[in-house]
């Protein structure tokens, strides 16, 4: 199969030739170590390829195959994931300077399931410092470039995941989403992105930033793949004592079903308070999608309690980031880029009393949002980005004054959801004028992931997004 | 905050924390504690006597359970 043709396979699609043997592991892993070393260090997007074990796993993934043995569901499947997810004698930086010579001695659970599944871990993948950031900003490895125009933002923190996946380098990844940093890439790259419920996924083995809002979930190019790796790792984990005993659904089953009588909520206040027109209209076509399709649009006034969960939630993030952080914070404090200190330090001085109030009102907010969205419908659909992505320059705003705004700008349709500890899930709705990719966010109830699943099919089946690719020839 | 101030935030900094940090350099956290700090503690001002943090789990679960039945 010619190269661009094997890139342009998507996981599910690779997964399935490699079972039916009409394409090796070893072909397409030889095809994504090439175009990791091509494109790339153009993207920023690698912090580590070890090309001889990737292939050395491939070939092993093959001989299996040949052999009989039995085999899953992702089996040869080249992956690669965000620097922080350890692997036991493995270096894992978190894109940071503090962490260049960390070598964990554990195994992430999600790492460790993938590995079950069959699938192949051949790069460590760049990110935001400690994760702590919503654009692809780094000051200590550089920004992050979006595959689509390398001009601009890739979104963070999972940023080296969004843009590798969307270049068709590598066929998933897993990110991890403390406020938005796997929906903010997955919107920014043309991808979907799955932010699970709280506790569906284990977090054991990846760094940590936020253990009240922390969730890892994977960053695809098709929601048939967001399913299958979602599939895989998720589940209850002894070790992650906050991960559900709640059974994992098959996602793949019922993905086809369609939204024939689904309820989905639109807000009318909140998510569209500083909404850009251009993105807004993009919003409304998507929603003209769906009810096409069958689907029930049901506008909802967002509860008032909503519109503090940005600020609590970056405070809960302070406190228990400088609360990680903190033998660094004295020790080491030159050694961090100036926004990830300027968001760490606040953690310092928050005063206890408060951060117990800001995790004591979280139940408020979900209790609102059950009355006001899901007593009334079984999705809610809002923006994930309130602007077109904006170029590398204009948003490098490091701990400049204003910092802070722009950040919360940047969150204010993700940061909530993570807040009410709820599913998310990036879906793909086209280009704004400046030739970026834009998105919508589906919303569940908790444990909820196969029905957002289902309902972001139906419309990535009836529009395509999905399968566009970024240009790379200019690289 | 004034200098003073400042001053005293970076005592009570070292003596509890152990981090020794500049007063000029405590302005802008202590500057963006406040602001949200301030944000939180007017919500607070709605919380009933004895609310505390494990109500999440408590509402997630109702929620979850909430919307057994039709998931699919």
């Amino acid at each position: 199969m010619p190269d661009d043709a094997l890139a342009a396979l998507s996981l599910t699609e690779l997964a399935a030739a490699i079972a039916a043997k009409k394409v090796s592991s070893l072909e397409a892993t030889r095809n994504c170590v090439e175009r990791l070393e091509r494109y790339g260090p153009a993207l920023n997007a690698v912090a580590a390829l070890d090309a001889e074990a990737a292939l050395d796993a491939a070939r092993a993934a093959d001989a299996a195959l040949a052999s009989g043995r039995a085999c899953g569901p992702l089996h040869g499947v080249p992956l690669a994931h965000k620097d922080m997810y350890y692997r036991a004698g493995r270096p894992s930086a978190c894109g940071s300077k503090i962490l260049a010579d960390f070598v964990p001695d554990v195994t992430s659970t999600a790492l460790a399931r993938l590995d079950g599944a069959g699938a192949l871990d051949i790069a460590r993948l760049n990110m935001v410092e400690f994760a702590l950031g919503t654009t692809g900003h780094n000051e200590i490895i550089g920004p992050m470039r979006n595959p689509w125009n390398t001009a601009h933002i890739t979104g963070g923190s999972s940023s080296g995941s969004g843009a590798s996946v969307a270049a068709r380098l590598i066929y998933g990844a897993l990110g991890s989403d403390t406020g938005g940093s796997i929906r903010l890439p997955a919107a920014a790259c043309g991808l979907v992105g799955i932010k699970p419920t709280y506790g569906r996924v284990s977090r054991f083995g990846v760094m940590p930033l936020s253990f009240s809002l922390d969730t890892v979930g994977p960053l695809t190019r098709t929601v048939s793949d967001a399913a299958l790796i979602l599939r895989a790792i998720a589940g209850r984990d002894p070790a992650d004592p906050t991960s559900s005993t709640a059974p994992v659904p098959d996602y793949l089953a019922g993905l086809e079903d369609g939204v024939r009588g689904l309820r989905i909520a639109t807000p009318e206040s909140y998510f569209y308070d500083s909404v850009d027109d251009e993105v807004a209209a993009l919003m409304r076509a998507s929603l003209e999608v769906y009810a096409s399709l069958g689907a029930e649009i049901v506008p909802v006034e967002m509860p008032a309690s909503l519109a503090r969960a940005n600020a609590m939630t970056m405070l809960i993030i302070a406190v228990e980031g400088a609360a990680y952080h903190g033998r660094w914070l004295e020790t080491r404090r030159g050694d961090y880029g100036r926004q990830t200190l300027a968001r760490l330090l606040p953690g310092l001085v928050h005063p206890a009393r408060r951060y117990v109030e800001a995790l004591s009102l979280r139940r408020q907010v979900i209790e609102d949002l059950e009355s006001a969205v899901f007593a009334r419908a079984d999705v809610l659909h809002t923006p994930i980005w309130p602007f077109p992505i904006p170029t590398i320059a204009e948003s490098d705003v490091a701990s400049n004054p204003g910092f802070t705004e722009f950040l919360t700008a940047t969150g204010h349709c993700t940061r909530p959801i993570n807040y009410a500890g709820l599913p998310g899930v990036s879906v793909p709705a086209g280009f704004t004028g400046n030739g970026l990719p834009t998105a919508f966010q589906l919303v569940g109830r908790p444990f909820d992931e196969a029905r957002l699943l289902r309902a972001a099919r139906s419309y990535e089946r009836e529009t395509g997004w999905s399968s566009q690719a970024p240009d790379l020839s200019k690289l | 905050m004034t200098d003073e101030e400042l001053a005293a935030f970076g005592t009570w900094l070292r003596l509890t924390q152990g981090v020794e940090l500049e007063p000029a350099a405590l302005r802008e956290p202590a500057g963006a504690a406040a602001a949200l700090g301030a944000l939180v503690g007017a919500a607070a001002a709605e919380l009933p006597f004895g609310a505390e943090p494990s109500g999440f789990d408590a509402a997630i679960a109702k929620l979850a359970e909430a919307g057994n039945g039709d998931a699919g």
